[in-house]
C-alpha cells in the first residue's frame, strides 16, 4: 500500500469509528466551550459576548446581594476579628520608636471617648469622622474632660488582626502623619464589636492627645493599672459599659464578605485567562484567523487586573 | 508577542505605559476607596479607547469589536469594583 492510500485509510477508520460514537458530536461541540472553533473563526464560547455578559451580571448580583443581604438578614455577613488593645499599643509604639519618637501613654479617658465614638457610629449607624449630627472627634474627648492642647483621630474597621490595623494605618499618609506625630504624649484606644451597615464588623478607634496640663501625663502605675484592667476583662468577656475596651474575642461569622468577594474575583479571573492563554495556542496551532480584537492585549489587560485584585486586597478599610 | 513584532509597536508601548500607571496609581491609593474606584473606572476606559483607536489604526474597526472592548473594559471595572467596595 503506496503512503498516500494508507493515509487515506487511515482517516477512514478515524471517520468510521468517529460515526460509531454517538456522543462524538457532542463531544467536538462542548470542547469549543473552552476552545477556539476553527470552521467558524470564533473564539471559545465560554469567551463570548453572552458569557461575558453573564460575568458582568454575576459580579453585579454578588454585590447587589452584599447590599441588599444585611436589611434582610442583619448580621448574616461578616468580618471574623482577633484584635486587642495591648497589641495596638505595643505595635503602635514599636512603629514610634523606629523613628526615634517617644513611646505613647495610654490614657484611659482617651480610651472613653474612642469607646464613645465606636457606641455612636454602631448607633447612628455611620463610617466617618464626623457624625451625621455634626459630632466631631474633639467633642468626644472634650465630654470625658480631657482638655487637650493636640488631638487626633485614626479609625479601621473589617480587619482580623491587630498588627494589620497599625501596618494599614502606617501604608496611608495622613494615619502615618498621626501615628509618628510628636505633639501626641498619650494614647486611647476602643475595639468595638457590632453591627454596621447591617455588617458584623469590628470598629477599631485610635484617639491620640497631648493635655493642656503636661503634669497631668498618665504616670507609668496608672497606665499598667488599667492596661491590667483591660486584660482581665478580655479574658472574662465582661460586660462592656464599664471600661472603653470591648473582649477581643474570635467571633465566628456564618458569611465572610472578604473571602467572598475575593474567591470569586479570583477564581473568574483565573478561568479567562485560561481560556484566553488556550485561545492563543489553540489559534496559533491550527492557523485560526478570527475577526476579533485582539486576544494577546486582553490576555495583558486581565493579567493587570488580577495584580491590580492583589493590591486592592487589604486586610481592612482605615480612615 | 508576534503581535508586537509585527503589528504597531507604538500602539503596544501606549497600552504597557497606561497599564503601568494604572498598576502605580492603584497600589499608591490602595486605602482610598474613593480614588481606587475612580483609577478602575479610568484603566478601564483606557483600555476601551485603546483598543477602538488601535482596531482604527489597522482599519478593522467592526461593531462587534467595539462591543468587545466596551464588556472587557466593563467586566475589569466590576471585577476591581467588588473587591475595593468589600
Amino acid at each position: 500500500m503506496s503512503k498516500r492510500n494508507s493515509k487515506k485509510h487511515e482517516e477512514k477508520t478515524k471517520v468510521a469509528k468517529w460515526r460509531k460514537d454517538v456522543k462524538a458530536i457532542d463531544k467536538f461541540k462542548f470542547i469549543h466551550h473552552f476552545l477556539p472553533h476553527p470552521e467558524k473563526k470564533e473564539r471559545a464560547k465560554f469567551l463570548s459576548f453572552k458569557s461575558f455578559g453573564i460575568y458582568i451580571f454575576l459580579i453585579v448580583f454578588l454585590m447587589g446581594l452584599f447590599r441588599i443581604l444585611p436589611t434582610l438578614l442583619p448580621g448574616v455577613l461578616g468580618y471574623a476579628s482577633n484584635i486587642n488593645v495591648t497589641d495596638l499599643l505595643t505595635d503602635t509604639n514599636q512603629m514610634r520608636e523606629k523613628d526615634r519618637l517617644e513611646p505613647l501613654v495610654f490614657n484611659e479617658a482617651l480610651s472613653k471617648a474612642a469607646y464613645q465614638k465606636a457606641m455612636d457610629m454602631f448607633e447612628d449607624d455611620y463610617w466617618s469622622h464626623v457624625a451625621p449630627d455634626g459630632k466631631e472627634p474633639w467633642d468626644f474627648i472634650l465630654a470625658e474632660n480631657y482638655d487637650y492642647t493636640y488631638a487626633g483621630e485614626n479609625l479601621a474597621k473589617n480587619f482580623s488582626a491587630s498588627s494589620d490595623v497599625v501596618k494599614a494605618w502606617m501604608e496611608s499618609p495622613s494615619h502615618r502623619e498621626n501615628l509618628l506625630n510628636r505633639n501626641y504624649k498619650e494614647v486611647g484606644f476602643a475595639v468595638v464589636n457590632g453591627t454596621l451597615g447591617g455588617i458584623e464588623t469590628t470598629l477599631v478607634v485610635q484617639m491620640f492627645g497631648q493635655p493642656r496640663d503636661l503634669t497631668m501625663i498618665t504616670s507609668k502605675e496608672s497606665e499598667n493599672k488599667a492596661l491590667k484592667e483591660i486584660s482581665t476583662q478580655a479574658v472574662s468577656t465582661v460586660n462592656t459599659k464599664v471600661l472603653p475596651q470591648v473582649l477581643p474575642e474570635t467571633k465566628v461569622v456564618p458569611i465572610n464578605v472578604d473571602n467572598i468577594s475575593t474567591y470569586v474575583s479570583l477564581t473568574l479571573l483565573g478561568f479567562i485567562l485560561g481560556l484566553f492563554a488556550l485561545d492563543m495556542w489553540y489559534s496559533s496551532r491550527h492557523q485560526i484567523i478570527k475577526l476579533t480584537g485582539h486576544t494577546f492585549a486582553h490576555f495583558v489587560v486581565l493579567l493587570v487586573v488580577l495584580v491590580g485584585v492583589w493590591f486592592v486586597l487589604k486586610p481592612g478599610i482605615v480612615l | 508577542m508576534r503581535y508586537l513584532e509585527e503589528n504597531h509597536i507604538i500602539d503596544y508601548f501606549l497600552l504597557f505605559f497606561g497599564l503601568g500607571v494604572f498598576l502605580f496609581l492603584l497600589y499608591v491609593f490602595k486605602y482610598n476607596t474613593t480614588l481606587s474606584l475612580f483609577i478602575s473606572l479610568g484603566g478601564s476606559l483606557f483600555y476601551m479607547l485603546w483598543g477602538i483607536v488601535h482596531h482604527a489604526l489597522e482599519k478593522r474597526l467592526h461593531r462587534e469589536i467595539v462591543l468587545e472592548y466596551i464588556l472587557i473594559g466593563v467586566f475589569m471595572f466590576a471585577l476591581l469594583s467588588v473587591v475595593i467596595i468589600y
